[in-house]
């Protein structure tokens, strides 16, 4: 899968987990750039990422994530993966 | 009285040498390290009138200084977070009558208050040359620390506690046997306007340890995750949210050295407890109790494999502390000695706060004297078993708790006026995947959500802010005549991701 494709697809994740509007996914965007992204969200998006690519992360590899750039590759490795 | 929790503090800060008193952004702070910071920011804070000080609260080993700086000199410290909305930040200021506030670190935040509060006395205190700390010995009745929990009428209340009650505390601590000592590092997960943060960073430092806060930058329950295996901590006290976030990782968490964890804040769930014993095979977990009202937390209850005593699956809150008195009073106000029978829970005893700050109005509605003894109504409904745990129930108003933070609804409603005052607005908490949040139905507002949100954004801490917000046609009411909260939390839940 593409990585423009990956962050399409998520951008209708973050849509329907922080409720603001079109988020633009760029791969140095951070919770500190989101309104309400806090833990609960976080891990709901992280969730919604798992169920709908079907793939499965490590608690290891959510604390080494540093932004969303950092998501799309380990969505990219972990579909390449399976 | 004596204050030894402060004179044990004050020796181990001249004592402790190089030994990590805190490890803070993974920096280690030694205890003369602490200590000097300390010594420092008591030269300055002791030329200060008020008998409060201010301190922003950022995550820096000097923060930390000026709080035991503060109590070392006598006074009793307010914790301000920068990113508070103004209005709020100058309630605090005005009713807690602060002069000075110190800070850690310059930053746009800190700017935005020094460029706004004109008349108060910013101190930088990473700027001020170290010096050996003293000790002016406070009396038991002077007041420690102050902190505003939500209020019904929008209004924050401020919580007294004196130096007294948090000896209080410490007596009571001591005597549930934790044993802690100079190798135990501690976890300190909570932000500084949350009571349960003094015990976090105050332990460590009497018993000669270490504490360890979560670095910034992190989504707030991994760095949770990491500081509890990276800094192999030994004494975590967390509230159940945190690891209630991590269930589906549960299986990743191996923490072996972890020996004592224990849950306040919030309503313990017994199967999320089970999977959590797996997780620290050697800890002893106990769920504590308590409101800022009565000093961190005021009972605890042992919980083991197999013998974890619940209601319906919420874990019970144990018995009262040395220090702490608990009683039931049923609705006429009448004291419930049967077992089994629910009550609203009243406090009392040496850890009790000598009541809100310059609020006879509450004062009088929520303290009282039975048979001699002053208690506080916490407003939970409670039973006591016949061994003499207690099993939180539930709330009586609509108070509700969402990641261990307390928040009266009525607060985000009277938010909500001051934007839309045409429009009568219900808040309400509900759950979805055993997570709590936070709604606002708004009558016919013409307004978007988003539009809502960022319109209460300025009025209210972002742990007040709700999560979603729906326009409403007409406000429910049940058979009362009142307004039906139910019927708005189970349409809260089915409406949550649309």
């Amino acid at each position: 899968m593409e990585t423009s494709e990956i962050r399409l697809q998520l951008s209708n994740i973050f849509d329907s987990v922080f409720h603001c509007g079109n988020i633009e996914i760029t791969d140095d965007l951070t919770a500190e750039k989101v309104d309400k992204w806090d833990s609960l969200t976080h891990l709901t998006m992280i969730a919604a990422v798992e169920s709908h690519f079907g793939i499965r992360f490590k608690l290891k590899e959510l604390t080494g994530m540093k932004n969303t750039g950092d998501l799309v590759k380990l969505i990219v490795e972990k579909k390449q993966a399976v | 009285m004596s204050i030894s929790f402060l004179q044990t503090i004050f020796k181990r800060l001249q004592t402790g040498g190089l030994q990590t008193a805190c490890v803070i952004e993974d920096t280690e702070i030694s205890y003369s390290s602490l200590s000097a910071m300390t010594g420092a920011v008591q030269a300055k804070i002791q030329r200060t009138g008020s008998m409060r000080i201010g301190i922003i609260t950022q995550n820096t080993a000097e923060t930390y200084a000026t709080i035991i700086a503060a109590w070392l000199t006598g006074k009793a410290y307010i914790p301000i977070p920068a990113h508070y909305p103004l209005d709020r930040i100058a309630e605090i200021i005005s009713s807690a009558e602060i002069s000075a506030i110190f800070y850690a670190t310059e930053d746009p935040e800190v700017e935005r208050l020094t460029s706004h509060f004109t008349k108060i006395i910013f101190t930088n205190t990473s700027d001020l040359p170290p010096a050996d700390c003293f000790y002016s010995f406070p009396a038991e009745d002077k007041e420690a620390y102050l902190l505003f929990t939500s209020g019904t009428t929008g209004k924050p209340k401020g919580v007294p506690v004196t130096f007294g009650n948090i000896q209080a505390f410490m007596d009571g601590f001591d005597a549930l046997g934790y044993q802690v000592h100079e190798d135990d590092r501690f976890l300190q997960m909570f932000e500084l306007t949350f009571d349960l943060s003094v015990v976090c960073f105050t332990l460590p430092l009497i018993c000669g340890g270490s504490f360890h806060t979560l670095p910034s930058g992190m989504i707030k329950t991994l760095a949770l995750y990491h500081v509890l295996e990276e800094n192999r901590i030994t004494f975590s006290l967390m509230v159940p949210s945190a690891i209630g976030l991590l269930l589906p990782y549960l299986d990743d968490i191996h923490l072996p050295e972890l020996r004592v964890s224990q849950f306040c804040g919030e309503a313990l769930k017994k199967d999320l407890l089970e999977k959590w014993m797996v997780c620290v095979p050697n800890a002893r977990i106990d769920n504590v109790y308590g409101p800022t009202e009565a000093t961190i937390y005021c009972s605890a209850l042992t919980c083991a494999s197999g013998k974890i005593p619940n209601q319906s699956g919420m874990v019970g809150i144990g018995k009262p502390m040395q220090e702490s008195l608990f009683m039931l009073l049923d609705e006429h106000g009448n004291e419930i000695t049967d077992t089994k029978m629910e009550g609203e829970l009243c406090l009392g005893g040496m850890q009790l706060t000598p009541g809100y700050l310059n609020n006879p109005e509450q004062n009088g509605q929520k303290f009282f004297h039975h048979h001699g003894i002053r208690y506080y109504r916490t407003g939970d409904i409670a039973y006591r078993d016949r061994s003499g745990n207690y099993f939180y129930i539930g709330r009586k108003d609509d108070q509700v708790k969402i990641q261990g933070y307390r928040i009266e609804l009525g607060e985000l409603e009277v938010a909500s006026a001051r934007i839309l005052p045409q429009n009568p607005a219900v808040a309400v908490g509900y759950q979805v995947s055993n997570n709590w949040y936070l709604a606002l139905f708004v009558l016919q507002a013409g307004l978007a959500e988003q539009k809502i949100k960022e319109a209460l954004r300025p009025l209210l801490p972002q742990y007040m802010q709700p999560h979603r917000v729906f326009a409403i046609d007409e406000i429910p009411l049940n058979a009362n005549g009142k307004t039906d909260r139910k019927a708005l939390r189970i349409q809260a839940e089915r409406q949550h991701a649309s």
